[in-house]
């Protein structure tokens, strides 16, 4: 059974397809010059990008920012506790009216704690993926996925203890199947 | 803080555009058959070489029958009476993205924690790419830890950052002020 959440959907086969790859490019301006700020001008000066009503959404272990000062003071700021010297790559990345959505990695060196884990200096790889949706020009709300599973997992440590799916794929256990 | 930036989104920058109505069509008629359980006869929306590439826990799966052995058996294994609420779903091109949340009941053995009759919430981000009117690459990220917090289990062992946004833990300071970030 499928519910859609119309309430965050435009549909887009009623509105003019002109007016539609407009707000996609608009769309796509928005987001890549949050990254640009993001990358180059110091925390004080991104928050032009984002929304008064900007909310960053994490998957379990990131924690969720209801706006903009508790992203910079709880993601940004331990991250950067934790992780410096970074290479950041988006991978894909599309816009859809509103919307945009991107795959990306960071490759970054272990400088201090995470996880329980002191600083092991390891270059790691951290994947994500983010959700955008554009309002006023501005980034309102910003669902993400950051693997941090993956991160400890390559720092030494299974947050699944042995229970990780990955062992269907390296044939080293038999998938259960429903009873 | 040093930040370098590699030539971005190299991947989808080529994507024909004409192509948006057909992977629209495709992802949705996946979407409703995945829903409606169906798994033997799922290659009317899958490339046979098709890949799914989940995040940490979730594994990664060449091939359709990887997937359904792998992937979709175990799940439907462990969790049932799914209802999915997709939040957006987004098309351009030949790519496809969607982030969402299922609804199910927790009725097998997940991650080593034995049914509790819960009802669940999964959260999950997907990312496809279709060619010729099937799914050839599938990215994904399902939040099992968010699933086993839910459960009781936490994977994080009170490190989460959730601890910073309930107030309980001082977020740490970087060494050197950031300068530039990700």
């Amino acid at each position: 059974m499928t519910q859609d959440s119309d309430a965050v959907r435009t549909d887009w086969a009623k509105v003019d397809p002109a007016e539609h790859v407009r707000r996609s490019a608009e769309t796509y301006r928005v987001v890549k010059a949050m990254e640009d700020a993001l990358a180059t001008d110091p925390p004080e000066a991104w928050d032009k990008s984002f929304h008064p009503d900007f909310t960053w959404r994490g998957n379990a272990g990131s924690g969720v920012k209801p706006d903009f000062p508790s992203f910079l003071r709880n993601w940004v700021q331990p991250l950067h506790a934790a992780f410096d010297d970074w290479s950041f790559t988006t991978e894909r990345f599309i816009a859809d009216g509103d919307w945009a959505a991107c795959t990306g990695v960071l490759d970054a060196t272990h400088v201090g704690p995470f996880m329980g884990i002191e600083a092991t200096g390891a270059r790691v790889r951290i994947r994500y993926f983010d959700i955008w949706h554009v309002r006023d020009g501005r980034i309102a709300d910003n669902p993400v996925f950051v693997d941090l599973a993956s991160v400890m997992q390559q720092l030494g440590r299974d947050p699944f203890a042995g229970e990780g799916w990955e062992a269907f794929d390296r044939g080293e256990k038999e998938p259960p199947k429903r009873g | 803080m040093k930040g370098s930036r590699p030539e971005q989104a190299v991947l989808t920058r080529d994507t024909d555009m004409s192509r948006t109505e057909d992977t629209r069509r495709v992802i949705e008629g996946m979407v409703d058959g995945l829903n409606d359980h169906r798994i033997g006869d799922i290659g009317e929306f899958f490339a046979e070489g098709f890949n799914w590439f989940g995040n940490q826990g979730c594994g990664t799966k060449k091939g359709l029958r990887e997937f359904q052995d792998n992937w979709q058996k175990p799940f439907q294994a462990a969790f049932r009476d799914k209802v999915c609420v997709d939040e957006a779903r987004l098309y351009m091109g030949e790519w496809a993205a969607a982030f969402g949340r299922q609804e199910a009941t927790h009725a097998g053995t997940f991650m080593g924690i034995a049914p509790t009759g819960k009802r669940v919430t999964i959260r999950y981000m997907d990312f496809w790419k279709v060619r010729d009117g099937r799914i050839v690459d599938n990215w994904v990220m399902v939040d099992f830890p968010n699933v086993m917090a839910q459960l009781g289990v936490d994977c994080f062992g009170g490190h989460g950052w959730e601890a910073y946004d309930r107030g309980e833990k001082a977020p740490p300071q970087p060494a050197a002020s950031p300068s530039a970030a990700a």
